[in-house]
């Protein structure tokens, strides 16, 4: 067991002193994509995950997010934000989980894409909010609307649109696109240059796979082409997270190891990973609960879903009410 | 005409075909594109095609069961109406037997046609063109609609779905997987052979047909008993109700079974009861609210019997006779669920299997159902009417109730007024204790507007322009829901905007749809649960409901906590579905308990046993797809 990783050390001195946490820079880039870190990469036997036994945390109401949200993704975290709705469903609103501070956005959105404190509509009427400014910067020139929600690293951003896949660098107006089929609904993942996506071209054959395309240069390539459907991808760093019917997937971009937690999830909501540290939705006769890699859970009576987690905080609905866990103590490092 | 004057014009006529076809070939701003146009003239043509057929195989019929009814001139469109009865009655053993396929559809085409060898002595109507010009006017509307994606919820549930699912299939459907494969399909089998020779334009233009066919009929017949100015009155009083002409351009079952009671009562006057049998079961094939027209006019034509000084016992064996022959016309289609183990009137009768679960609470729909609120209906359904509420839903033009006390006044001196508002009111009446929907009302509507017609031949030219102006100022209340529909399907049905983006703005669950269609196995068997636009599905689909979504609700409640088990046992691999959440309020005559038990509880368990076992593929706004 050691202290958390990058980028979080310090945050929770911070939140236990109530001062504001801000986020490491980010840690280096993944190696670029190719046939040959693919090929190494193709379909590796995967290790068994087993999860630590859960930290002490404590749990509270976030009750000014309380209105259920048109996309049923928010409220969610962007960051040490949480990010949702108003009473009409749109996502309108920010608080930030240490100091409080509430933003009320301007510019509404069905749907958005929040990243670590950032928030990102597509579309000629919104942009993207650098929280907590209330207003929404440059407006993406959308040529067509995206079938999904987005996905933003606080740099850049990633779409998918009907038959390709789109990435762009915030604040520049030239986008780069692929030819691809990125199934509708189910967000890209951004480990940027690489951009993931769940892909649909295959699915007479091996179901719902999952593509990457490294922004840098070369085509779309396929990663995992399981039998099955591997979907809800999401990234963060060098870990590649997905799931499909065996359960949960961890990839380590840096090596190329596998670890796999055999459950039943990808049911509802996608993982959240934040760093090492991924959480989903499983359940069990019934029951549905959260789970994290470094041990953090919501269980309990009742569904718990919709997990989001960045650092220490893990928000998640507990009957529809969302709810932030907080760990007290030093996590776990994840594989 | 000369040998030399006809080649002349014959190419004078290929210029003038040649002009137009290079006009629209090469309009600069591509205003007409020729796409939809195309799809629009191959389902119009095809449409054409069934109509003549059906009056050939009607008119030789007649002409050996009837012939006085060809004598008249409504006889063409006696001729169509007993074709279209017939069409719908041989459908059923022909689907059973051989199968849903465009095959036998173009085979009971050619078998109806066959009866123009006959030579039946069918007159065609001449139209006048100021005629037609008020009917293009009016049609425009109409036009757009034929030749536009579908988006109309009745359409996209029932009309246009089933018959799409029943070619898909292969074979006839029903039971509670499929209630709507149950109902009559006296006219959804006609839909079904004719979507499959000219797509869905094909259905929906025969209707455009239909509904000309009846105005045209109120009109020679207002003007023959009338004069002039009712003859005019007559059609431009359901033409200046949105009930009436929203619906024109889609395929829909309230006009043909409107015309075919028309057509009814138009044989009952003149005491052609064969006639009367074969139009009045045709109406109540193709939809039960034509019983609102149908079961009063036996009823006064008994009465007429009874008052007959002579021969009254052979007056009323001749229409106990033509009552019996109306009922072997419908009884086929409660043959067919005897024999499929369902009720006689499955899906109308409910579904009892599971707690009673009516087909549908009268009490949503209109201002009340007292006797107060009976008394009042006349004013109610003209001044609070609202097209896109509970209150009626739909609108009519105020000239049917400024005309009344004419109506009256000329039902005084006048048997045939008489006779028709007789029936209207009892139409009405009858219409009144069930579903105040106004559409349900359309069977009686034409017969009104007759009466009504009648009322203004009694008045002086002064006091008809007066009139005139009621109606006129109830346009435009009337054509707003027909003009904004027009003005949304304008671009896609000019070919301006593709029909993907219009569904994507017109329909709500467009994405998920579009989701099952490209992104779902092409194996995949869809449950639509708490949805109902199943005619824009790719793939075999069961169950479908709306308003009230009975079916699901009934299923579930059937089902238990094993309902999705049922469900993929039943080969359902994914289900498309929405989150409703009832209103009490929109069900008030229910208390707490039954709201929670019949409406509450059933959405909550179908979400529960979603998450349970099912597994979310997509979702937007209220609507998602999972896979089982």
């Amino acid at each position: 067991m050691t202290a958390v990783n990058t980028p979080y050390r310090g945050c929770f001195t911070a939140v236990l002193l109530s001062v504001a946490c801000t986020p490491a820079p980010d840690v280096p880039a993944p190696p670029p994509l190719s046939w040959t870190t693919l090929a190494a990469a193709a379909d590796p036997v995967p290790m068994e995950l087993e999860l630590p036994p859960a930290p002490p945390s404590s749990r509270r109401p976030l009750s000014w997010l309380h209105h259920a949200c048109r996309d049923r993704r928010f409220p969610t975290l962007a960051g040490p934000w949480a990010v949702g709705c108003g009473p009409g469903g749109r996502v309108d609103r920010a608080i930030h989980l240490e100091t409080g501070q509430r933003v009320e956005l301007g510019a509404a959105a069905d749907s958005a894409a929040a990243g670590p404190g950032w928030v990102f509509a597509p579309g000629a009427e919104h942009g993207w909010w650098a929280l907590p400014s209330p207003t929404p910067r440059s407006p993406w020139p959308a040529h067509a609307a995206p079938i999904g929600q987005p996905v933003i690293d606080g740099r850049h951003a990633a779409l998918s649109l009907e038959g390709r896949i789109a990435a762009f660098e915030l604040g520049e107006s030239h986008t780069l696109s692929r030819d691809a089929d990125p199934t509708p609904w189910f967000p890209p993942a951004l480990a940027w240059p690489t951009v993931y996506w769940v892909d649909s071209r295959d699915q007479a054959v091996s179901g719902l796979d999952i593509w990457a395309w490294d922004t840098t240069g070369g085509p779309p390539l396929p990663l995992v082409t399981r039998a099955g459907d591997q979907r809800h991808v999401a990234a963060s760093r060098d870990r590649l997270v997905w799931l499909d019917e065996q359960g949960l997937w961890l990839h380590d971009l840096s090596d190329d190891t596998r670890w796999l937690h055999r459950t039943d999830t990808g049911f509802r909501a996608g993982p959240s990973v934040d760093g090492s540290v991924a959480c989903w939705e499983e359940r069990k006769a019934g029951d549905v609960d959260v789970r994290c890699t470094d041990g953090l859970e919501a269980t309990g009576a009742g569904d718990q879903g919709w997990p989001s987690r960045w650092g220490p905080w893990l928000m998640v609905r507990v009957d529809g009410t969302p709810w932030l866990i907080t760990a007290q103590a030093a996590q776990v490092e994840s594989p | 005409m000369s040998r030399t004057e006809a080649t002349s014009a014959a190419v004078i006529v290929a210029w003038v075909l040649g002009v137009a076809l290079a006009f629209v070939a090469f309009e600069p701003t591509g205003t007409v594109a020729l796409t939809p146009a195309l799809a629009g003239l191959r389902g119009l043509g095809v449409a054409l095609a069934a109509v003549v057929a059906c009056m050939g195989a009607g008119g030789a019929l007649l002409f050996r069961l009837q012939p006085d009814s060809l004598e008249g001139d409504l006889g063409w469109l006696h001729a169509l109406g007993l074709g279209l009865t017939l069409w719908g009655l041989i459908s059923w053993p022909a689907a059973a037997t051989l199968g849903v396929n465009p095959w036998v559809g173009a085979g009971l085409m050619v078998a109806l046609a066959a009866g123009w060898l006959f030579r039946p002595p069918v007159a065609l109507p001449r139209v006048r063109l100021n005629t037609l010009a008020w009917a293009l006017l009016f049609l425009t509307p109409a036009a757009l609609a034929v030749l536009s994606p579908i988006t109309d919820t009745d359409e996209l549930y029932y009309h246009l779905a089933l018959p799409a699912r029943l070619l898909d299939e292969g074979a006839l459907l029903g039971g509670a997987m499929m209630p709507n494969g149950s109902r009559p399909l006296a006219l959804h089998l006609p839909y079904t052979w004719l979507m499959a020779l000219g797509g869905i334009a094909a259905p929906r233009a025969l209707h455009v047909l239909l509904s000309a066919g009846l105005l045209l009929a109120v009109h020679q017949r207002a003007t023959a008993w009338w004069g002039a100015a009712a003859g005019a009155m007559a059609p431009l009083l359901l033409l200046g109700s949105t009930s009436f002409l929203a619906t024109i351009g889609l395929a829909y079952a309230d006009i043909p079974a409107a015309l075919l009671v028309l057509l009814a009562v138009d044989a009952g006057l003149a005491g052609q009861r064969r006639t009367l049998a074969v139009a009045a079961g045709g109406a109540l094939a193709i939809k039960y609210t034509a019983v609102l027209g149908i079961a009063p006019l036996f009823a006064l034509l008994a009465v007429r019997a009874m008052a007959t000084p002579t021969r009254r016992a052979y007056a009323l064996g001749a229409l106990t006779l033509a009552g019996l022959g109306t009922a072997a016309v419908v009884a086929p289609w409660w043959l067919r669920n005897l024999l499929d183990g369902l009720h006689p009137l499955f899906p109308f009768a409910g579904w009892q299997d599971a707690g009673p679960f009516v087909f549908q609470f009268p009490e949503r729909y209109g201002m009340g159902h007292g006797w107060l609120d009976t008394l009042l209906l006349p004013w109610n359904l003209t001044f609070h009417a609202e097209h896109d509420s509970m209150v009626f839903l739909g609108r009519i033009n105020p000239a049917f109730l400024a005309l009344l006390p004419a109506a009256l006044w000329a039902a005084w001196r006048d048997g045939r007024a008489r006779m028709l508002l007789g029936i209207a009111t009892a139409g009405l009446l009858l219409w009144s204790f069930g579903t105040q929907w106004i559409r349900y009302l359309l069977p009686v509507l034409p017969l009104a507007a007759l009466a009504a017609a009648a009322g203004l031949s009694r008045l002086p030219r002064w006091a008809a322009a007066v009139v005139a102006v009621c109606w006129l100022l109830g346009l435009p209340s009337n054509l707003r829901p027909v003009l904004g529909a027009a003005q949304h399907q304008a671009p896609v049905a000019l070919g301006l905007e593709p029909p993907e983006a219009y569904l994507d703005r017109e329909l709500t669950a467009w994405p998920a749809i579009q989701w099952i269609n490209q992104h779902s196995p092409a194996d995949s068997r869809v449950a639509l649960l708490y949805s109902w636009q199943a005619a824009l599905i790719q793939r075999p689909w069961v169950m479908g409901s709306v308003e009230d979504h009975v079916p699901t609700r009934h299923f579930l409640a059937l089902h238990g906590d094993q309902a999705l088990q049922q469900l993929r046992d039943d080969g359902v691999t994914h289900v498309l579905t929405s989150r409703v959440n009832f209103l009490h309020k929109s069900y008030p005559f229910l208390d707490d308990a039954a709201f929670e038990a019949q409406f509450e509880a059933p959405e909550r368990q179908l979400e529960e046993a979603l998450l349970e076992s099912g597994v979310l593929m997509f979702e937007q706004g209220r609507h998602a797809v999972y896979a089982l």
